[in-house]
């Protein structure tokens, strides 16, 4: 993959980790079963009109890309909690969280392939 | 072997939470805990006190009526002073966490990088500022010690002194 075109970048989580490839894939696996969950639930608060509780899931998943570096989709997710929690712009908040989709596409499969190195 | 002393982490999010405890466990000092709502820390603090409390602010995201991070400060409070509670927020709730130091919290990290190495420091100040509040309870005793004994003292000298027992100069004077 293009290492410009990259959205992650795993230099915080090695440092923090100390580079234990053991503790890196708990946290990559536990970021690719929380995430998808994560988008489902703020599809159908959005879909039920329940800004309290996207803003919440847009909270509790914004720092977990940044653990990744995936510094544009904390952004992207950080603008969709602020759109829910001053209920603005509402009529955006689907086309953020599409983005987003189209974003954790690409995350997905970057630390898919970042499993694969580290051996798993 | 001694004791090690207990924390407990309490977040609604499993890797925020994961994060903090194996950064936490490099202490070997420390015994670490993670509960992913307020009530389980509070029914845990109920059989064993723990020394410090990582309290997240918001904990409702899994659990919608969970009990909020300021609600369960209190409780804590209640079940023991001594907890010292250090609130955890997001970036846009800094003023939210600031408030909490109101209702006892001995601080507060902001989620992000910096988070876990803060975290490490905050439990050496507290570690440094309970060690300081026992050497200046030490330091106060001695003191009161020391100047009840020399009160006692000067009024056994008075006393003999008004019963001509003692000369009111030396003997060489």
């Amino acid at each position: 993959m293009d290492q410009l075109s990259q959205i992650t970048d795993l230099s915080y989580l090695r440092s923090l980790t100390g580079g234990a490839n053991d503790k890196m894939i708990k946290y990559i696996r536990m970021f690719l079963t929380g995430a998808p969950i994560s988008i489902q639930q703020m599809e159908l608060y959005t879909m039920s009109k329940d800004w309290s509780g996207l803003r919440q899931t847009a909270h509790a998943l914004k720092p977990q890309l940044g653990y990744f570096g995936a510094k544009g989709s904390e952004e992207l997710v950080k603008d969709i909690e602020k759109m829910a929690g001053e209920q603005s712009n509402l009529d955006r908040i689907p086309v953020q969280i599409e983005n987003f989709k189209k974003q954790y596409e690409i995350i997905s499969a970057e630390l898919e392939k970042a499993l694969r190195d580290l051996g798993n | 072997m001694a004791q090690k002393t207990l924390i407990y982490i309490v977040d609604d999010e499993p890797m925020q939470r994961e994060l903090l405890k194996d950064n936490l466990e490099k202490m070997p000092a420390y015994e670490i805990h993670a509960f992913p709502t307020g009530e389980e820390c509070l029914a845990a603090s109920q059989v064993r006190i723990p020394s410090i409390v990582f309290l997240d602010y918001n904990l409702n995201s899994q659990v919608r009526d969970a009990m909020d991070g300021i609600d369960i400060l209190k409780e804590l409070k209640k079940i023991s002073a001594e907890i010292e509670v250090v609130m955890i927020s997001g970036q846009d709730q800094i003023e939210v966490a600031v408030n909490t130091m109101k209702y006892g919290a001995f601080d507060y990290i902001v989620k992000g990088e910096g988070a876990f190495l803060r975290a490490e420091k905050t439990v050496f100040n507290i570690y440094r500022y309970h060690k300081m509040a026992g050497d200046a309870s030490r330091y106060k005793k001695l003191m009161i010690f020391f100047g009840v004994g020399m009160l006692i003292m000067i009024a056994v000298v008075v006393i003999l002194q008004t019963k001509g027992l003692i000369r009111s100069s030396p003997s060489w004077y």
